[in-house]
């Protein structure tokens, strides 16, 4: 039964990865070789990368004879990115499951229940332990370090480390979901705490090269906390470096023990956590004058608070407004040194400079292709398209209020951002026009691309809303047209017009128009009959 | 009020017909009840009387005017229910009846009383302003009905409108149709519930596998046998059995729900 149950849970989260299979036979022969294929590559050049990251870290730690405190490090770095990554899925997955009623009411033991999701869980906390891990193995074993002890230990620690990640997860899961529960305004919660951790790893990944200085610097402190508090990631670095059976035994008891009593406690209490009605408070309508709107403004309305319920759909649609705002919080916090930053980076010529000013709203422009707001707003209709279509509606009404959506959110955010850089930036009286108005024409010029791609990919009948909102099929075109024209300018001047004597604010001029025209033309698209015509053969 | 002429709808390019020369005529102040089994057809026809479908043949006219050439004039004087109401979850009762409200430019005085007498009649005024993400089925049912009548349609066209719902809201909901009705309203519905049929209806339509069995006054159909009788009958005079449908009919129902 458990096998059973597993198999279903693996094959559901293959679903979410590669998509529904319209035949469960070919998903399961080539295009399963592919997806893993595909998988084992992306692990590869992930693991690849940390490794060249933590390589002076390695060479400090072996020069110091710390050699292990790197495996500890790296078991604590991949138990934490575990279960952050993991978590959300934990509440999900075993906690909030859609099926987690049917499957009771079946003859199969809650025990059995849990095991399968907890095992979907354990896979995938594995895949972390597997890429950090492996990274620091294969620094070691290229430097000479493993023998074949030290090797078969390191294989047997790895499966270990990822039952820490899982026992995380379920718990903090189980937290989230106890919190959830009782709140109304959940999506807020959860990209608040979204936003949080990636804060904190983007935090992390900038200053990288500080903290690994850091890190070396205070090497002696780290060990010594490790010994004293961190007891799991400590014996595992002792099994591992020095080969000791012993550590292995005790690690292999810090992973085993908190997972079985987890997974005991939450099997004997499954059945009580997954059908407890707890519900957000109730709030009883007292009546209230209501009031009128036109068509439009009440679609878009709609729009809105289906945007703002949805955490998903913020964090996937809307990290470019977010990323802009950081960008004109930096600006403004860090003055020049993000200019000398920008010109180091892109630059390498005596007047750049000058030309700092303009590559602020070139990057807020590239932001703005991260901002694709309306391309999932048909898909994400779903079963409710029959609402919109049964009503009165014209479907240009219906369009224009989608697009309105997408600048109402997007544009307070480009003039704040835009105010921002202005207000932190030097520049004269053209470039601040230029910092308004080019990311604002990127941000129009978005929403349309979004409003036609996501009429041309729309598709009613995803399994939820966030399948709709990651599909890459509505999302992909207007990234990458917004990216393009927002770069081709810098890229055009940098390569070929800079020779000819032109000035790069005089190309983001043209670049401006280019934009407008585009817009103008494909918000004519929008309004034509062939749209008309597109969304009809939506639900075709 | 509604006139299906020779409706066709044929789904897969292999002649194959979901509904087969469909004509039925419906008179203000009548409850016309649609009668079939599973996959016989309804669903589709009530979605192309509503202009969310099309059709392959035929005609239908909402108040002499086309459903195919003036979808949105149609729309504006009836309303549609379906089987299963799938509501703007992300939104409370009462942000979902409002925006209703708008779309039909119910005036607000207008759309608070009748939000008051509809809802209250429903009970579920309590919960208007909690998400209709946490409704039950019978309570989105509800919903729906009261969004439905918000705008005075003059043609109501419900599929299955009992599923779901409550003894005390069934109740109203037939007391509201009749009384719909005799203000000069006509309703169109589908349902499985032969009785709610025979006492309710002014006439009824048996439709199986896409085509007519009869149609008229529900005296006139049933005669002297119950309609549950009648109906038996029709179906087993046709000699059709479930395996009969053809695979391709069952998918066009299945994706038509």
């Amino acid at each position: 039964m458990l096998k059973l149950l597993l198999k279903t849970r693996l094959l559901a989260m293959m679903d979410r990865v590669g998509g529904q299979k319209k035949s469960r036979k070919a998903a399961t022969a080539g295009k399963l070789a592919l997806m893993s294929l595909g998988g084992l590559v992306v692990l590869i050049l992930i693991g690849g990368l940390f490794c060249l990251m933590v390589k002076p870290l390695y060479e400090g730690f072996r020069d110091n004879g710390l050699t292990w405190l790197l495996y500890a490090m790296a078991g604590a770095l991949a138990c934490f990115l575990s279960f952050v990554f993991t978590m959300f899925y934990a509440q999900g997955a075993i906690f909030e499951a859609k099926d987690n009623e049917l499957l009771l009411s079946m003859p199969i033991p809650p025990s059995a229940i849990l095991g399968s999701r907890m095992g979907a869980l354990y896979f995938l906390n594995l895949l972390f332990s597997v890429t950090i891990m492996g990274a620091v193995g294969v620094l070691r074993a290229t430097d000479g370090g493993l023998q074949a002890l030290h090797v078969i230990i390191f294989l047997v620690c790895i499966p270990l480390l990822a039952l820490i990640g899982t026992t995380l997860s379920c718990l903090l899961g189980w937290l989230v979901s106890l919190i959830t529960r009782r709140m109304r305004r959940k999506a807020l919660f959860s990209l608040l705490l979204s936003l949080g951790f990636m804060g904190f790893y983007f935090y992390a990944m900038l200053g990288l090269s500080d903290h690994l200085q850091s890190i070396l610097a205070n090497s002696g402190n780290i060990a010594d906390a490790f010994r004293k508090v961190l007891l799991p990631f400590y014996a595992m670095a002792m099994a591992i470096a020095e080969g000791d059976l012993i550590q292995l035994l005790i690690f292999a008891a810090c992973c085993a023990v908190p997972f079985a009593l987890v997974y005991f406690l939450l099997s004997r209490s499954f059945i009580r956590i997954v059908t407890a009605k707890v519900g957000a408070k109730r709030i009883e309508y007292k009546g209230g004058p209501l009031k009128e709107s036109s068509v439009i403004w009440s679609l878009t309305k709609k729009d809105m608070i289906r945007f703002f319920n949805s955490s998903t759909y913020m964090l996937n649609c809307g990290m470019g407004l977010v990323f802009s705002l950081i960008l004109g919080v930096a600006t403004i916090a860090s003055g020049n040194a993000l200019l000398n930053f920008l010109l180091k980076t892109y630059t390498d010529m005596e007047d750049a400079g000058s030309l700092a000013p303009y590559l602020i709203p070139v990057v807020l422009g590239v932001l703005a292709g991260m901002a694709y707001l309306c391309a999932p707003s048909i898909s994400v209709e779903g079963k409710n398209f029959w609402i919109l279509d049964s009503l009165p509606l014209k479907v240009k009404d219906i369009l224009k209020s989608k697009l309105l959506f997408h600048l109402i959110i997007a544009v307070p955010f480009s003039l704040v951002s835009s105010l921002l850089v202005v207000i932190g930036t030097p520049m004269d009286a053209m470039q601040a026009v230029i910092v308004f108005l080019f990311p604002l024409l990127a941000h129009v010029f978005c929403a349309t691309v979004s409003m036609i791609a996501g009429l041309y990919t729309a598709k009613l009948d995803f399994p939820s809303e966030a399948k709709a909102v990651k599909s890459s099929a509505c999302s992909l075109p207007p990234m990458l047209a917004t990216v393009a024209v927002s770069l081709a300018p810098s890229i055009l001047y940098f390569f070929v017009l800079k020779k000819q004597g032109v000035d790069l604010g005089t190309i983001l001029m043209i670049a401006m128009g280019v934009m407008a025209t585009l817009s103008i033309a494909a918000y004519a698209f929008l309004l034509s009959s062939a749209a008309e015509k597109r969304w009809h053969s939506i639900k075709k | 009020m509604l006139q299906i002429n020779h409706y066709t709808k044929q789904y897969s390019s292999d002649g194959k017909k979901a509904v087969d020369d469909l004509s039925l005529h419906i008179l203000p102040g009548e409850i016309f009840g649609f009668l079939g089994h599973n996959g016989a057809g309804k669903t589709t026809t009530i979605k192309a009387c509503c202009g969310i479908l099309d059709f392959t043949e035929g005609e239908i006219l909402v108040n002499g005017m086309s459903v195919k050439k003036q979808p949105l004039e149609c729309k504006k004087i009836m309303a549609y229910i379906p089987d299963n109401p799938d509501l703007y979850d992300f939104m409370s009762g009462i942000q979902y009846l409002n925006f209703i409200g708008d779309v039909y430019k119910v005036p607000a005085d207008l759309r608070e009383k009748k939000i008051t007498e509809y809802s209250t009649d429903m009970g579920i005024t309590e919960a208007l302003a909690d998400k209709v993400g946490s409704y039950s089925h019978g309570m989105k049912q509800k919903l729906a009905i009261v969004a439905a009548l918000m705008h005075d349609p003059k043609l109501l066209i419900m599929d299955e409108p009992f599923v779901g719902l409550d003894p005390k809201a069934a109740f109203i909901l037939k007391k509201f149709m009749r009384k719909f009705c005799d203000q000069g309203g006509a309703i169109f519905f589908s349902t499985h519930v032969l009785e709610v049929a025979e006492k309710l209806c002014d006439k009824i339509a048996i439709i199986r596998a896409g085509k007519l069995l009869a149609a008229g006054d529900i005296e006139t159909v049933k005669g002297n046998e119950s309609l549950e009788e009648v109906f038996l009958e029709l179906v087993d005079d046709m000699k059709v059995s479930e395996e009969e449908y053809t695979t391709e009919e069952k998918k066009a129902e299945v994706k038509n729900a």
